[in-house]
């Protein structure tokens, strides 16, 4: 029974009640319920593990690799030793660069888009919405999370370090504990144990996928800088006039030395590079 | 006997304290009716918390979860649509604490449920009512947070002072009382113009019924 009706004065309006779509309620449960019985499989994948371990005993080492099982399975796309272009099921394209890898999963969910990814590549996301709601697009690197909504973008994500620089849209990187929000033409740089977020020219970030940097009155140093965080390289320019020179045309950049040596002879200036680090002089 | 008649979400009558039990027992079937019964209610209140849909909906996904990964340590409340709010939101609070910055303008040191309203939310049955719903959502709005919650607890879901108490972990007194501040305060807001029109959408309303 309810309690009676307290004897008290209403508000001097009513609310608008929303009830909320009915295919959210079974989607929500649907969800629920696949985890319920994942959960419930792996509980008993991990009693098969103690009974098959208690069998093992007498072996004197129990080596455990801490792998979850996966649950569905992947699907995995090498670029090799080409570019490569991958569309996802969403729509979205990914260029990888040579090298790379993406992984995901063969149940694509547009409602949780997660990626997991190695390596270098332009991304174009997709926005997608569900029930007028954006529907975030996650990417997992070894360094960091990256989460969008909508946007393009290159991520060099390696072992060792972490690049993402942003050509349009907003995005959402995490690198360890901290969160960092991103607009159009900046970047964020994880390496060496630094983090640093700046101002860029996106789009010869992107100039790896045809291997030119396209400039129009563009400065020398801003495509330098470019190389540096590409190759992961120090350069130090020992003479202040270097900084002035102003490039117009395309300049070739798959392959640092090429670049370095391309300049030289353009700008007539002298590079001498010694383990990681180039040096620029007249 | 059904303890949650005027829980809005429910049209059908379902036995809730029999589904309860043997959803605590592990039925996955009287988990689901749970789920169906309540998740608008829960819904609505997460959504005016968030202001966001698909962060309602995480939230509620992971609520459920807890919910059957515990059942077999649930009590079995006096009313369970209290017992399943103050649930979520005792574990709304908890993850406010360790959130990191999802949720911008949630302060971490004490976090606290700020339900938040919008025109929208305000029924007037009149032409050129616009304005006046903005109105009543701000005053609304400018509300202190606890008692906001009760306007929706209270008004909004329909809850009793009683199962309020439960949900807010308080007594029928202290309820009582913030109710009546709450309403005071309204009425402090809102202008006497405000408050004669309001009056005739109402008076309107009841008389075509």
């Amino acid at each position: 029974m309810d309690v009676e009706k307290d004897n008290e004065q209403l508000p001097p309006f009513e609310f608008n009640r929303k009830t909320v779509d009915q295919r959210l309620i079974q989607q929500s449960y649907e969800e629920i319920s696949q985890e319920i019985r994942r959960k419930r499989r792996r509980k008993r994948l991990s009693q098969w593990a103690l009974a098959i371990a208690i069998f093992l005993i007498g072996f004197p080492i129990l080596y455990y690799t801490g792998q979850q099982p996966v649950s569905s399975r992947e699907i995995v796309v090498q670029s090799g030793s080409q570019n490569k272009q991958v569309q996802l099921p969403d729509g979205s394209s990914i260029m990888l660069a040579a090298n790379s890898t993406l992984r995901y999963p063969e149940h694509w969910k547009n409602q949780n888009r997660r990626i997991r990814f190695s390596g270098k590549g332009f991304f174009d996301i997709k926005k997608l919405s569900l029930y007028n709601d954006l529907q975030p697009f996650t990417i997992e690197a070894e360094d960091g999370l990256v989460e969008v909504l909508g946007t393009s973008f290159t991520l060099d994500a390696g072992k060792q370090s972490f690049l993402l620089a942003l050509n349009e849209g907003k995005v959402r990187a995490k690198i360890g504990n901290d969160v960092f929000e991103l607009l159009p033409n900046q970047m964020i740089r994880h390496y060496n144990g630094n983090i640093q977020k700046s101002d860029i020219n996106a789009s010869l970030y992107g100039a790896w996928r045809t291997g030119l940097f396209t400039c129009n009155n563009t400065r020398l140093v801003e495509l330098i800088e470019v190389i540096k965080a590409s190759y992961n390289i120090e350069v130090v320019i020992l003479d202040p006039s270097i900084e002035k020179i102003l490039v117009n045309g395309t300049i070739e950049m798959s392959d640092q030395q090429v670049f370095f040596s391309t300049i030289s002879e353009l700008f007539g200036i002298k590079t001498t590079t010694n383990e990681d680090t180039v040096r620029i002089s007249r | 006997m059904n303890t949650n008649a005027n829980l809005n979400a429910s049209s059908r009558s379902v036995n809730l304290e029999l589904v309860w039990k043997e959803f605590t027992g592990g039925s996955e079937f009287a988990f689901e009716q749970l789920h169906r019964h309540f998740y608008n209610d829960l819904y609505q209140y997460t959504q005016k918390i968030f202001q966001d849909q698909q962060h309602s909906y995480d939230a509620l996904q992971d609520f459920f979860l807890k919910l059957w990964e515990k059942r077999a340590q649930l009590p079995q409340p006096t009313y369970i649509s209290a017992y399943l709010f103050r649930s979520l939101r005792n574990q709304l609070l908890n993850s406010f604490r360790k959130i990191d910055l999802t949720f911008p303008g949630i302060d971490i040191q004490s976090p606290t449920i700020g339900i938040h309203f919008s025109p929208e939310d305000i029924l007037i049955e009149k032409e050129n009512s616009k304005e006046l719903s903005e109105k009543i959502a701000d005053a609304l709005n400018q509300l202190p947070e606890r008692q906001r919650d009760l306007i929706f607890l209270k008004f909004y879901i329909g809850f009793t002072n009683e199962q309020i108490s439960e949900i807010l972990e308080t007594n029928t007194q202290s309820v009582a009382n913030l109710s009546h501040r709450a309403l005071q305060n309204l009425r402090s807001t809102l202008s006497d113009q405000e408050f004669i029109l309001l009056f005739l959408t109402l008076a309107s309303c009841f008389y075509r019924h």
